[in-house]
């Protein structure tokens, strides 16, 4: 091997080296490096006997990881599953540029994932399922809420029938994760919650029609705010929490691990409280449930 | 970052940029190399007080990194097929001649062209043998520090890098012939 070609690596790998941008440097340090925490690696949630009474019935669920086009990675969400680079516990403010690239990889994964359900699955299945989705009702969506994590952008949107969530990754993965449920969340009493739906980002999905397991990453919450909520914090049991976003009336937050908050605190007009809370199991996810009554 | 104990904080902020450049080089993708990043740092942290008193931090900071891309390239063998799902372009592309602007545009696009190369010739190599070049040409690790890293004799060492060397020059030479191949192929023009 000639000097010259060893030469001509070693400049090479420095110039390859240095894609690497200062950004990402800025977003892995960021991040909260808890030695004392605990980190659960064990990503399915044990399920808390919970004491609530739970109205929603267990929505048809389906959680679908879907590669933007250029997409090169399949990692956004899958990876080092519970750590996920640059994803913060308190949301911040995007730019416009920004959200409008989430906005229109996000309308175009929700557009893919309802082309792609469509081949899928039979019109009975579809029914019954209550998936029934048509360019009409894509067109008809509305984004109601934004939530921004580091580099990652998600939107809660709204359809005449149903909500959707989708978590969408930075530029140069373009990894979005969707989520569709079957109802919308009945609005609750001002300065209460509704039951947030808590739902696994990943198990099963499907990366440009082939279907793909093993993609747990995390869990994503959201549900209905009524007027005068400001701020719900959703805490866990080994010391972290984790800010929602409340806008337009909904609140929404999502987390890089496996288990569901034990606790969740709302700040209204008439003060802060806090209570516990179960989760009961449903299809993808569960349903959380403060333990007490709300303020 | 951590509020616990602030040389964590300096040692993290020193040694990024170094430990994001090798996992981005071994695992071919920024936010891949964000997360093992992340992952390595949550690892220090937990052992900082014994890792703090080390004689290299930095050291031990690397090995894991290294660790983790190689464990990382293993376990998505089976995924990496699905980067290569792009959507097709090929439609309606044919017929359409590309002439370079000017000798300036030309270059650059050489230049991104054999940057593009250079990853692909490096992710091309299996794991440990592009460990072992990225270390030892990008990290500037002597032979027996880069043993140390991998957890293999100096021997192992010489022979992967070689052969990794050998390899990329093959992948190169062989990227460039068709190259030349492609710019002697007559183009498709449509004449109508």
């Amino acid at each position: 091997m000639s000097d010259s070609f060893d030469q001509t690596i070693r400049v090479g790998l420095a110039d390859l080296a240095s894609n690497v941008t200062a950004e990402a440097e800025s977003r892995v340090l960021t991040i909260d490096y808890i030695p004392q925490a605990a980190r659960r690696r064990r990503l399915r949630t044990a399920w808390a006997t919970g004491s609530a009474a739970l109205t929603a019935g267990a929505a048809t669920t389906a959680v679908v990881l879907l590669a933007s086009a250029g997409s090169v990675s399949l990692s956004p969400l899958t990876g080092v599953s519970y750590s996920l680079a640059g994803w913060t516990s308190i949301p911040g403010a995007a730019g416009t540029p920004r959200l409008q690239a989430a906005t229109k990889s996000c309308d175009r994964t929700i557009a893919t994932f309802a082309e792609s359900f469509a081949r899928r699955t039979s019109r009975s299945k579809r029914q019954a399922s209550g998936f029934t989705i048509s360019s009409s009702m894509i067109a008809s969506v509305q984004n109601v809420l934004t939530d921004l994590r580091g580099k990652y952008v998600a939107l809660v949107a709204l359809d005449r029938n149903a909500p959707y969530v989708c978590i969408n990754g930075d530029a140069a993965r373009q990894g979005t994760v969707t989520f569709r449920d079957k109802t919308i969340p009945a609005p609750p009493r001002a300065g209460q919650l509704s039951s947030a739906r808590v739902v696994h980002l990943g198990g099963v999905g499907y990366v440009n029609g082939v279907r793909v397991t093993g993609l747990e990453a995390g869990n994503h919450a959201y549900g209905r705010a009524g007027d005068g909520v400001t701020a719900v914090l959703l805490g866990f049991r080994d010391g972290r929490t984790v800010s929602a976003t409340v806008q337009h009336g909904w609140y929404f937050a999502w987390w890089p691990w496996g288990s569901t908050p034990s606790s969740i605190q709302i700040t209204n007009t008439k003060g802060t409280f806090r209570s516990t809370t179960s989760c009961t199991p449903g299809s993808s996810g569960c349903v959380l449930s403060s333990n007490q009554t709300n303020p | 970052m951590s509020a616990l104990d602030p040389s964590f904080d300096e040692f993290a902020a020193g040694h990024v940029r170094e430990l994001l450049r090798t996992a981005y080089l071994i695992c071919g993708s920024e936010a891949d190399a964000e997360d093992l990043v992340q992952e390595c740092l949550w690892r220090v942290a937990r052992r900082w007080r014994k890792v703090r008193s080390m004689r290299y931090p930095a050291a031990y900071a690397r090995q894991i990194v290294v660790n983790l891309a190689i464990d990382r390239n293993r376990k998505h063998a089976g995924t990496r097929a699905f980067a290569d799902l792009r959507p097709s372009v090929s439609d309606g592309s044919e017929g359409v001649a590309y002439e370079p602007v000017d000798d300036r545009a030309e270059r650059e696009i050489d230049a991104v062209i054999s940057r593009a190369d250079l990853m692909a010739a490096l992710q091309a190599l299996p794991g440990q043998q592009r460990a072992a070049v990225v270390l030892r040409y990008f990290n500037d690790l002597s032979e027996a520090d880069t043993a140390k890293v991998l957890g293999c004799g100096v021997g192992t060492v010489k022979s992967q890098t070689a052969r990794g060397l050998a390899r990329m020059r093959e992948h190169l030479d062989s990227t460039a012939d068709s190259e030349q191949h492609e710019k002697l192929r007559p183009r498709a023009v449509d004449h109508e």
